[in-house]
């Protein structure tokens, strides 16, 4: 029955994409018309409705033929930039030659991605995030699903350019824009120059395979600016780029008073000045360390573990990394932990491993646990984003706040637990106004 | 229009193209005046620079309302039609009913219609919180569409629809024809899919009635329509289908000793295979005589009518446009019959046409014998013909019971005889083969072996047995008439009531002679359903309301359109839908949300005592120009600014009591500040 849906589905979807693609706006609306006149006009003793059918279906007919007729000699070459964000707009450049005889007039440059069907194992495996808002027919149907699994392999808008006149050997470029819908790759297949034909029905299309993916980083919140405790530890083993940085007695900068900060470093000039206190920064191998802590043990990728990644994300971007390390912790299969700052990597470069993060099962908790306790030493805060709070969870907490870490606990569920007190609960889809409440 | 350009890949049609589409569709479906009437109000957006400012909302209240009108209408269409013709009406007169909607894009600001107004599970979702696209629609192309359609359901004879959908097509597409197009080339294929489209229509036409044609001649050939054939079921193995349907109505008294049993439908002069067929059966036409519903049997030949001639009504149930009419023997008349036309044949199957799902007619006809049933045809050869795999065993059976010689009146009631020994039976769960192995047909097995079968084995081995012994007999089929309603003080006749029997020609006269044992009317009444009293008090209703006077039901629905249309106009002004905006030429500002708010004044008076600088938030300038104030005051002006400000952009706007609080607030604000 499963594959029945699944062939079903595979099926529309390909019509769908066959309608989309080859039918302008007056052409689906006429084929929409002609199906409806052909349904009320079955009786062609009775109405006259019929007549609408045959005209336009001949009219979609000749379009059809027309369009097929369609050749054009292209060269296209695509510049995309590294990254890409989710749900933010992305500008880049297709340039499009005519290394034909003939000039071409009125087409439309337009993306193809790649075939973004799941296969029968990823359908069967899929989850559709809001699976439990569904009724029974769309559960069992399956529909959703399928559009979940297309979609987070399509963007979410996606337009091309249009050219008037393109003489022979002439070539010009066009500004293509899309909004990629999550993070991920996005996989292109190639590159379609379209024309209308005579009545403006159908179109019809000549394919440039030009194959390329991009990277889609994930969707980020503005986050207001967290103090962090700046307690400074020795990093034992030192730090790639230590020397360069540090706490020796030579003067590296001044910067703004953070609680923790030794008076004795009070640039009191500087604040006499500016009213506000300011501190002396010396080289050192004593920094701040941070750890963001990013719970994945979710039964799928449901909107609370795609909601958690973005929270991240956000972290990632706004914790400066400058003058402290950032370590990124997470599950995926073992315990990983990657880290960022003080010139060692970047945080795109975070951002990346969070682009293509998997949940894991929710019990692989006490792994991640481990390893967050195994760094207690050398951290001066962490923070948390969880998808639930519990036993382990708890426990791995307070035993950071015993250690005097300064600990930030965020949880992304839709009911607050019952002990929610230190917690910052953030619901799915309201999560920017819920970070607001950080500052 | 002041429509923003439409978003690419949608398809706009014009006020003005959609005007003459609604006039073409007047004069197809002769709505001169109606059309006149739509045309103008879609003609609206050019001729006034009135627009509406409609929220989400109030759009989605008119789609609703759209939907309401369109059941109201379709409702009262098949109220007083029949679900058929009214569903077909409710199509013709849908550019009126959706012309609210049409205006609700119009004469909007925006131009558009938001896809939820569309869809209510969409605004389900979307107000449940589920992300859903919600783009902002053109209704004008698939409005277009619809009219050219709803202009077909007319079906206007001649060429004039297929030009005028070629006209306004046209229009409708020149507009997007593109740049490199040229003109001539434009109208050449624009030609060569005309050509092809009134090819493909005409073949569609000619497709279907050649189909019917077929299914006509050589598939429904049921005793319930087919004046020309009657298949029976003889030899077919199962139960015989009982439908409790009620198919006719007989008013006459419970008591009337000589009232018609027997309604004759079609008679049969040829027996093949186990398919009864009318020879020189062809239809010919009557023609009405006085106001046209009186129709004499027989033609014009047709003699005075007996002086003792009595009147039966009758109600019959139509379907597919067309009856065979239900009448006595010896009928020379049906009166009070509305019909488009009336066609009978020699064998007394009388066919009339009309679209209503009743038909009620008066059937004229004398009790005494039929000597020369007018329209009924003289017997004939035809009428002793027996086939030659059934003669063999008719001929034995005929010698059996010794029917050679004997007068036709005493075979007649030997046949009769014969018969009542056999037994009635809807029922056969096995090929006749395995019984009678030697038997050639089902009605020899019937003859020799079995004695049982249902009424059609009993009518047709009758005729045949009867023509053995040299009497000209007919198989006749219709209906019996034997169950009395007192709900309904009328003879009511269910489907299975359908009957077949033997029409001879004794003594100069013809007879009906029902050789099917009388049992069979409590066999067949012993499958009825339990549910059939209440099943037929439904029927009963469903009958009343199908067949009332019209006038009306028509007036109730059309009062629930005027309701209809009352409710929205109401909604739409009272909840401030109605702006007028400023004229075209110096439209530079479009009202928005709340520029009605009172805290404008108070910002204005506030503004004479200390002057915000250009390009000073609100805000911020508030707690410098408060400053003189009191403490109290300052804290209320910010709790009307906070209100303001939720008033003009909050898309869920205040709540009553919060928008009275503010305008109250503003007003004790200014006073205090005349006061300050």
């Amino acid at each position: 029955m499963r594959r029945f849906h699944y062939t079903l589905l595979r099926l529309v979807s390909a019509s769908d994409w066959f309608v989309r693609e080859h039918l302008t706006g007056a052409g689906k609306l006429a084929a929409v018309s002609a199906f409806m006149a052909a349904v009320v006009g079955l009786d062609t003793h009775q109405s006259l409705a019929s007549q609408v059918f045959a005209l336009l279906a001949a009219m979609l007919a000749l379009s059809a033929v027309l369009s097929l007729m369609f050749r054009a000699k292209v060269s296209v070459r695509r510049t995309l930039p590294r990254f890409a964000t989710a749900g933010e707009e992305l500008g880049y450049r297709i340039s499009v030659g005519n290394t034909g005889t003939r000039p071409l007039a009125d087409l439309e440059v337009r993306e193809r991605f790649a075939d973004a069907r799941p296969t029968f194992d990823e359908f069967r495996r899929g989850r559709d995030p809001r699976e439990a808002q569904r009724n029974w027919v769309d559960r069992k149907g399956g529909y959703f699903r399928w559009r979940h699994l297309v979609e987070r392999r399509l963007p979410e808008r996606c337009a091309g350019g249009s050219l008037a006149l393109m003489p022979a050997g002439a070539h010009a470029e066009v500004r293509a824009t899309l909004v990629p819908r999550r993070r991920g790759v996005l996989a292109f297949d190639g590159v379609d120059i379209v024309r209308p034909d005579v009545f403006g029905l159908a179109y019809g299309r000549a394919h440039t395979p030009l194959a390329d993916k991009l990277v889609v980083l994930p969707r980020r919140y503005r986050v207001p600016q967290v103090l962090l405790p700046a307690q400074r530890l020795l990093q034992p083993g030192g730090h790639a780029l230590a020397s360069t940085i540090g706490d020796s007695e030579e003067f590296l900068s001044l910067r703004e008073y953070r609680p923790g900060d030794s008076l004795r470093r009070v640039h009191w000039k500087s604040f006499a000045r500016t009213g506000e206190p300011v501190v002396k920064e010396y080289e050192t191998e004593f920094f701040e360390r941070h750890a963001l802590v990013l719970d994945t043990g979710a039964p799928g990728e449901t909107e609370a573990f795609e909601e958690a990644v973005s929270i991240a994300a956000s972290f990632v971007y706004t914790i400066d990394t400058q003058e402290s390390l950032l370590d990124l912790v997470f599950v995926a299969g073992q315990p990983e932990c990657h880290t960022a700052g003080r010139g060692e990597a970047s945080n795109v470069h975070l951002l990346e491993i969070l682009a293509g993060l998997a949940p894991t099962p929710p019990a692989e908790f006490d792994t991640l646990a481990r390893q967050v306790l195994s760094m207690r030493g050398t951290l001066s805060s962490a923070v948390f984003v969880l998808l639930a709070w519990d036993e382990p969870r708890r426990k791995l907490v307070s035993a950071l706040t015993a250690a005097g870490l300064g600990v930030r606990v965020l949880l992304v569920s839709e009911t607050p637990p019952a002990d929610a007190e230190g917690l910052l609960v953030l619901q799915p889809g309201r999560i920017e106004a819920g970070l607001m409440k950080l500052a | 229009m002041n429509a923003p350009n439409p978003a690419p890949g949608m398809f706009q049609v014009p006020p003005a193209l959609l005007a003459v589409a609604l006039a073409f569709w007047g004069w197809q479906t002769k709505n001169g005046y109606a059309a006149a009437g739509f045309a103008l109000v879609m003609l609206l957006p050019v001729l006034t620079r009135l627009r509406l400012e409609l929220a989400e909302r109030d759009q989605h209240r008119i789609a609703d309302l759209t939907m309401i009108l369109y059941v109201a209408v379709a409702a009262s269409l098949i109220a007083t039609e029949s679900l058929r013709a009214g569903v077909h009406e409710s199509l013709v007169w849908l550019p009126g009913v959706m012309l609210p909607l049409m205006l609700a894009q119009t004469m909007c600001v925006e131009g558009r219609v938001p896809l939820t107004a569309l869809f209510r599970y969409l605004r389900k979702l979307k107000a449940r919180g589920v992300k859903v696209q919600d783009p902002q629609v053109d209704l004008t192309g698939p409005y277009l569409a619809l009219v050219l359609i709803a202009a077909g359901m007319a079906n206007q004879p001649g060429y004039g629809y297929f030009a005028g959908i070629v006209l306004i097509v046209a229009a409708a597409l020149v507009r997007i024809r593109p740049s490199r197009v040229g003109i001539a080339a434009w109208m050449l294929a624009l030609a060569v899919s005309t050509g092809a489209g009134f090819g493909v229509q005409s073949g569609l036409y000619t497709l279907q009635t050649l189909i019917e044609d077929w299914i006509i001649d050589w598939q429904l050939g049921g005793p319930l329509l087919d004046p020309y054939r009657s298949s029976t079921r003889i030899g077919e193995l199962g139960r015989l289908k009982a439908e409790d349907a009620i198919v006719m109505r007989v008013y006459a008294s419970r008591d009337a000793t000589d009232r018609p049993v027997l309604l004759h439908r079609a008679s049969y002069n040829q027996y093949a295979g186990t398919t009864w067929i009318a020879r020189q059966g062809n239809l010919e036409v009557l023609t009405g005589r006085g106001d046209g519903t009186v129709f004499l049997l027989g033609g014009t030949a047709a003699v005075a009518a007996p002086a003792d001639t009595r009147k039966v009504r009758i109600s019959e149930r139509v379907r597919g446009g067309r009856t065979l009419l239900a009448l006595p023997l010896n009928a020379s008349a049906v009166s009070d019959l509305v019909a488009s036309r009336v066609r009978s044949n020699p064998l007394g199957a009388v066919q009339a046409e009309m679209e209503v799902p009743w038909t009620f007619y008066y059937a004229l006809y004398s009790p005494g014998a039929a000597i020369a049933p007018p329209g009924y045809a003289a017997a004939g050869a035809e009428d002793l013909h027996v086939p030659e795999r059934e003669r063999r065993t008719l001929e034995a059976v005929a010698r059996q019971l010794g029917l050679a010689g004997m007068a036709p009146a005493a075979a007649v009631q030997r046949v009769m005889a014969y018969f009542a020994g056999f037994e009635y039976s809807t029922v056969r769960n096995h090929p006749f083969s395995e019984l009678a192995p030697r038997s050639e047909t089902p009605l020899a097995e019937f003859l020799n072996t079995t004695h049982r079968g249902h009424c059609e084995y009993f009518a047709t081995a009758a005729t045949l047995l009867l023509r053995t012994a040299g009497i000209p007999a007919r198989y006749a089929t219709g209906y019996s008439i034997q169950d009395w309603s007192s709900w309904e003080e009328a003879w009511i006749v269910r489907e299975r009531h359908s009957h077949a029997w033997a029409r001879a020609y004794v003594d100069g006269q013809w007879r009906d002679i029902d050789a099917t044992p009388a049992a069979w009317f409590a066999e067949e009444e012993s499958l009825a359903p339990a549910s059939q009293r209440l099943a037929d008090f439904l029927r009963w209703a469903g009958f009343r309301w199908t067949t009332r006077d019209g006038s009306e039901t028509r007036i109730l629905a059309w009062a629930v359109v005027a309701l209809a249309a009352v409710i929205l106009v109401w909604k739409l002004v009272s909840e401030g839908g109605l702006v007028r905006l400023a004229q075209r030429a110096g439209m530079g500002r479009q009202a928005r949300p709340g520029d009605d708010s009172e805290f404008y004044a108070v910002e204005a008076a506030l503004a004479k005592r200390v002057p915000r600088r250009a390009s000073e938030p609100v805000l911020e300038w508030l707690p410098r120009a408060g400053a003189g104030l009191e403490a109290g005051a300052r804290a209320e002006l910010e709790r009307l600014a906070a209100l303001h400000y939720r008033y003009r952009f909050d898309p869920a706007g205040l709540a009553a009591n919060e928008r009275a609080g503010l305008s109250k607030g503003c007003s004790a604000m200014l006073a205090v500040m005349r006061r300050a």
